[in-house]
């Protein structure tokens, strides 16, 4: 609690709240413009972070993270084009509400689930991360290698796209996190015999590669669609009939979001499909679901911002990243040279008070963002895409060199930019690779340990209760589903014969 | 649904890129078993490899069973903007880095239709200069010398 105090006693440090207010309209500008969403925003704003001491840095990440999120659902309500993947099941009722001309109240609705799912996720951030991390103390090398290898399979289950795909992709991430001098034994892999690769393929090109440049070629193949604003006189706050309505929904799908943002890798959109489903199955207006239902509204986004505090949990607890975007935040934490884990909470107390302060200085501004500002900043979509593109280009080419101001990290981003496309277009996951990067030293660097450990005999991990029991899960995430079908499918052709 | 024998090329490709960091792996420098802590330096990337080759196996036998929808036909505008981004690349690394950048913004968004010659001045010109001049002064970024940047550098 005296870190969380001392957290909002530095947030008076008109320097770092003008930081959150210019982060907080930065985000929810960077979630209405089309393309543009909290992943692709980080991934841009990482250069700019390197600059800054380590807690500005995280601080002006995780509230990206957070209001381009909360933003991705104007954009959802006026033009029936979610701002952020994570804000595509607040179109199914909020653009018909819209067009009922009722696009104040949805917003409304929008804007107080939003920040209540966000605040409680925060609570639980604050009060589930350093508990996490005291259980991480009796956590050696093997169970750190069986935890970030069972976040490497959860990536099996990242979108809708088939788990090889996603698998082989993370795997990739992980091959390339080994181009370099192996730091234990000093041997170049995979240098091509150039010195700009001796230090390995840095994450900020990739990333703004595979989630800047990639979006700007998917947006070139998309230059013919049409964007129609819906014109609104003001945000409504919801009234107690409203929110009579929505308040159990709001509380089921904050608890669904913050659980599926602890998962490794799994985000925010899958928790807000998941939390609509849940709403719509135990909603008495379910026949009005996809029609302009409220509760659709609300459960899509108190899920989507409250898997934003979920996901930080594993990220600074354990470094094992919660989402896509919180895998940028940890690139931007390993950038800056903290090593998340037990001793960030042990001997970063105050770091940490200061990351959760911010949040919630950043949940409270959603109101007035969303309540105040959502007619401004819809007009920012109108932005035609050839004069926005062209743009996010240029700080993207420029943010890829300024890191290591080299050259070669510029072909690096071009070259990821279009892996990165032909990936997506062909199924295959770029949040898988990202995090595959992200975790790739970390894996080979435990394994390493362990069989340093075990004097060569790498079979001893799996004496190990805490290690085994991660092992399980790791075989649960990959065969779970796949030995289900199975067991489905052999019972129905039983049934029918 | 019957697979395309072009669903598999990604997956073949997968295995392929897999199979040649596998050899290549053996390539690496053995250090004495005395200093090693933990495995060799090719090991690690051999296990990866070796798993990227045998779930890429698994990718291409249910391509087969389940079959995959060809994605459509890309548009002018992807083709031309890859051929702007190898542009740009190119400049940049024989020509000069600033002049690179204002090809690519106004080239990109002449190949997205942009015609109005104050947009294209503005985006070839007034933003890139702008936003080096930026970088420089505010994150002391330095770019690499060509004929334009060396005529702020001197």
């Amino acid at each position: 609690m005296g870190d969380i105090l001392s957290g909002l006693l530095a947030l008076g440090d008109p320097q770092l709240l003008l930081l959150i207010v210019a982060t907080t309209l930065a985000g929810t500008v960077i979630g209405v413009l089309p393309g543009l969403n909290a992943t692709t925003g980080a991934a841009l704003m990482l250069p700019f972070t390197l600059t800054m001491d380590p807690i500005s840095a995280t601080v002006v990440l995780a509230t990206i993270y957070g209001s381009a999120t909360f933003a991705g659902s104007i954009t959802a309500i006026l033009i029936n084009t979610p701002g952020t993947s994570a804000s595509a099941t607040t179109c199914l009722d909020g653009y018909p509400l819209a067009l009922r001309g009722e696009a104040g109240r949805a917003l409304g609705v929008a804007t107080i689930a939003s920040t209540f799912g966000g605040l409680v996720s925060i609570v639980f951030l604050f009060v589930a991360a350093p508990l996490m991390a005291r259980l991480a103390y009796d956590f050696g090398p093997p169970e750190y290698f069986a935890l970030t290898l069972f976040g490497l399979s959860m990536l099996a289950t990242i979108g809708g796209g088939s788990a090889v795909k996603n698998l082989i992709a993370g795997a990739f991430g992980v091959l390339l996190a080994t181009i370099g001098v192996d730091l234990l034994t000093g041997v170049e892999r995979y240098t091509f015999g150039t010195h700009a690769l001796y230090d390995g393929i840095g994450f900020v090109p990739v990333m703004i590669g595979i989630f800047g440049i990639a979006e700007l070629l998917r947006q070139s193949t998309r230059l013919d669609t049409e964007r129609h604003l819906i014109a609104m006189r003001a945000v409504k706050l919801p009234g107690w009939a409203d929110i009579r309505r929505i308040r159990t929904t709001v509380l089921r799908s904050t608890g669904i979001g913050t659980f599926i943002g602890v998962l490794p890798a799994e985000g925010a959109t899958i928790a807000s499909m998941i939390s609509y489903n849940e709403a719509r199955r135990w909603s008495p207006n379910r026949d009005n679901f996809g029609n302009g239902e409220i509760e659709g509204i609300a459960a899509s986004e108190a899920a989507n911002n409250s898997a934003i505090g979920g996901s930080l949990v594993p990220t600074l607890a354990l470094g094992i990243p919660g989402s896509p975007t919180a895998a940028i935040i940890l690139a931007g934490l390993l950038t800056q040279g903290l090593q998340p884990g037990p001793m960030l909470f042990a001997e970063q107390g105050e770091f940490l008070g200061v990351i959760f302060a911010a949040l919630l200085v950043a949940n409270l501004l959603f109101i007035a963002v969303g309540l105040g500002g959502a007619p401004i900043f819809a007009r920012i979509t109108t932005i035609p895409v050839r004069i926005l593109w062209p743009l996010v280009f240029l700080f993207s080419i420029v943010g890829a060199y300024a890191i290591r101001q080299s050259q070669v990290d510029v072909i690096i981003a071009l070259a990821f930019g279009v892996i990165g496309h032909l990936m997506i277009r062909r199924g295959f996951s770029v949040v898988s690779l990202a995090i595959g990067l992200v975790l790739g030293a970390m894996v080979e660097q435990r394994l390493g340990q362990s069989v340093a450990m075990f004097r060569g005999e790498w079979w001893m991990l799996f004496t190990r209760p805490i290690a085994l029991t991660f092992f399980a899960l790791t075989l649960l995430a990959l065969f779970g589903a796949p030995t289900t079908n199975l067991i489905r499918k052999i019972t129905r052709k039983e049934i029918a014969s | 649904m019957r697979a395309r024998n072009s669903s598999f090329l990604p997956l073949i490709a997968c295995a392929l890129i897999a199979g040649f960091a596998y050899g290549w792996s053996y390539t690496f420098k053995d250090v004495p078993p005395m200093l090693i802590r933990g495995f060799q330096p090719g090991a690690f990337p051999r296990l990866v490899a070796g798993i990227i080759i045998a779930l890429s196996l698994i990718g291409l036998w249910q391509t087969r069973q389940a079959g995959e929808e060809r994605p459509g036909a890309l548009p002018r505008e992807f083709h031309l903007s890859v051929l702007m981004l190898g542009l740009f690349g190119g400049l940049a690394l024989i020509g000069d880095f600033l002049f690179a950048l204002m090809i690519g913004c106004a080239g990109l968004a002449w190949c997205w239709g942009e015609r109005r010659p104050l947009v294209l001045i503005g985006l070839g010109l007034v933003a890139p200069v702008a936003v080096v001049l930026f970088f420089d002064a505010a994150f002391q970024v330095r770019f690499p010398r060509g004929f334009l940047i060396n005529l702020y550098y001197g």
